[in-house]
């Protein structure tokens, strides 16, 4: 049943489950453990559509690159599935055989954990289970790109996809306008014994249960640890920790804009990196997107672009042809789009700031910062998918030189993919979870989403979240 | 229980996040700059002339 917390007063005194957030992560966990007949309850800080009085409570200075936090989120049910575009493309192999190349390890499970959680996670984002990834396009020649594969989702809107199962699966308490303001821990257990909740009018009351899960999302995750100072008093969370740390999102680049060698296309066009490149340039990966102009309108721009192709295989002088091409300046068939993986970085994370929010938390800030290592996977990926179109035959690409030149500051855009600030890891000094998503210190506080990320690839978060997501249902039904 | 409705201001932040992709058209539809073309050099027989990535082969000195 859901209810709203701001009119219905009606906790129960006592829960096996309770999950703070309810997108797609605190969803997904709360029916498979009802379903199971665990008393599960569901807090949703929002309501049943935006508001300000909520989503203001996302409010989240940064510093360094800008990851417009609170403009990627949303803070009501459903969480930020209610503006998901859909893409939907699984984790590798590699992705969990291979450690970043940074001082910090990699996924410590095995891909395998993920894999067979796949077909449920499919089916759960209105994917035909087991349904083939799909390219849109023939690969490339060469072992730097194949065609990337992936499927789109309608998308899954989780709240009205799953209305009637969160108002009538027995055992499901949800409570919409209920926020999450303090985590109570008890360092004699070891366990976190309470939760303190609010409505908007500042009324507040303890929660308990026997296991406690946050599915906020990669900013807010961390946050709640933060702001918890009985979790600083009891060490779990402490300065020199992991708590915030290697915030990551996927790279949006421009690496440039290319011309086709035999005139104007029609389609636009996906690679991926293989794991030969990855391994060869000690590289991330990445998705590279060709997208063709639908319409350039130029007078005279096809005979320019001819005779940019005649003049650079003609036989003139070299400073010739330099100047000719330094000169050469006509719009593109389209331009060079990515989603590029970031390394986990110590540097880039989230943390607290003095100010506090309407419910008296301490509120966050975003520092996202990129290493030596991505500036590398950029450089990388734009000069190889540049020599992949003239080697084919496919035209000519002018990069950003930001790409190539790494004096220039990097020309960029988030992904709105949080992920990373509780990585998952085998000891404390590398993570902030254990592989059952448990916090580590903490007996009975797990944490869903892709906060937990080791590593972020370059394949779209939600659907893997939602692998992990049953993954941790399946732990916590047997443990609880 | 109705059935929720997505809210208007969740449609303009999906529009938000396609802004991105405008940003990146905008750049095209003004063409290129003319910084002053140095080229510098990338394995495997390609150099960068301002910012054009191209077969070494064509800026080979002339056969004598």
């Amino acid at each position: 049943m859901i209810k709203d917390y701001q009119t219905q007063k009606e906790l129960r005194d006592f829960y096996d489950i309770c999950i703070i957030g309810a997108g797609p992560a605190g969803i997904t966990l709360a029916l498979q453990l009802a379903v199971n007949g665990r008393q599960v309850l569901l807090l949703e800080g929002g309501g049943h559509e935006y508001s300000q009085n909520s989503q203001s409570l996302y409010q989240c200075p940064s510093t360094g690159l800008e990851v417009y936090a609170e403009e990627t989120r949303l803070r009501y049910l459903g969480g930020t599935s209610n503006h998901w575009s859909g893409r939907c493309r699984p984790f590798e192999a590699s992705d969990f055989n291979t450690g970043p190349p940074v001082r910090l390890p990699g996924w410590p499970i095995a891909f395998s954990e993920m894999e067979r959680h796949l077909a449920q996670a499919m089916a759960i984002v209105d994917l035909v289970p087991n349904a083939s990834f799909k390219a849109i396009n023939p690969s490339l020649d060469g072992a730097d790109f194949v065609a990337d594969r992936f499927l789109l989702s309608p998308p899954t809107r989780f709240a009205k996809k799953y209305a009637k199962e969160l108002n009538d699966t027995e055992g499901l308490d949800v409570f919409i306008n209920c926020n999450c303001v303090d985590l109570e821990f008890n360092s004699n257990t070891g366990r976190i014994e309470t939760i303190v909740v609010a409505d908007y009018e500042q009324h507040r009351e303890r929660v308990k249960a026997r296991q406690f899960t946050l599915a906020t999302g990669a900013i807010e995750n961390a946050r709640q640890l933060l702001n918890s100072e009985s979790l600083a008093v009891g060490g779990i969370v402490s300065e020199g920790g992991l708590v915030g740390k290697c915030f990551m999102e996927h790279l949006n680049v421009e690496l440039g804009t290319f011309i086709l060698k035999d005139g104007q296309g029609k389609d636009s066009r996906e690679y991926f990196t293989t794991d030969t490149f990855v391994s060869q340039h000690k590289a991330g990966k990445g998705n590279v997107a060709i997208s063709l102009v639908s319409e350039v309108k130029t007078y005279g721009r096809m005979a320019a672009i001819k005779s940019f192709f005649e003049n650079l295989i003609c036989d003139v002088g070299v400073e010739q042809k330099i100047e000719f091409i330094t000169k050469f300046d006509c719009p593109g068939d389209g331009v060079i789009g990515t989603l590029i993986e970031q390394f986990p970085n110590l540097n880039s994370r989230v943390s607290l700031v003095p100010e506090r929010d309407a419910l008296g938390m301490r509120k966050a800030t975003v520092h996202w910062e990129l290493g030596p290592a991505d500036r590398d996977t950029v450089k990388s990926i734009g000069l190889e998918m540049a020599k992949c179109f003239a080697d084919t035959g496919l035209g000519l690409v002018k990069l950003e030189q930001c790409v190539y030149d790494e004096t220039v500051p990097l020309k960029l855009n988030p992904h709105a993919h949080h992920m990373g600030t509780t990585r998952m890891a085998t000891a404390p000094e590398f993570g902030v979870v254990d592989e059952n998503c448990k916090v580590f210190g903490v007996e009975n506080l797990h944490i869903a989403g892709s906060s937990v990320f080791a590593t972020g690839g370059a394949s779209n978060p939600t659907m893997p979240l939602l692998q992990l997501t049953l993954r941790l249902a399946e732990h916590i039904n047997s443990i609880s | 229980m109705n059935e929720l409705d997505l809210s208007t201001s969740a449609m303009d932040r999906r529009d938000f996040l396609q802004v991105f992709a405008l940003l990146s058209l905008g750049v095209l539809a003004f063409g290129c700059s003319e910084t002053v073309a140095r080229p510098s050099a990338v394995k495997s027989g390609y150099i960068v002339i301002n910012g054009w990535v191209l077969p070494a082969q064509h800026f080979q000195p002339a056969q004598t």
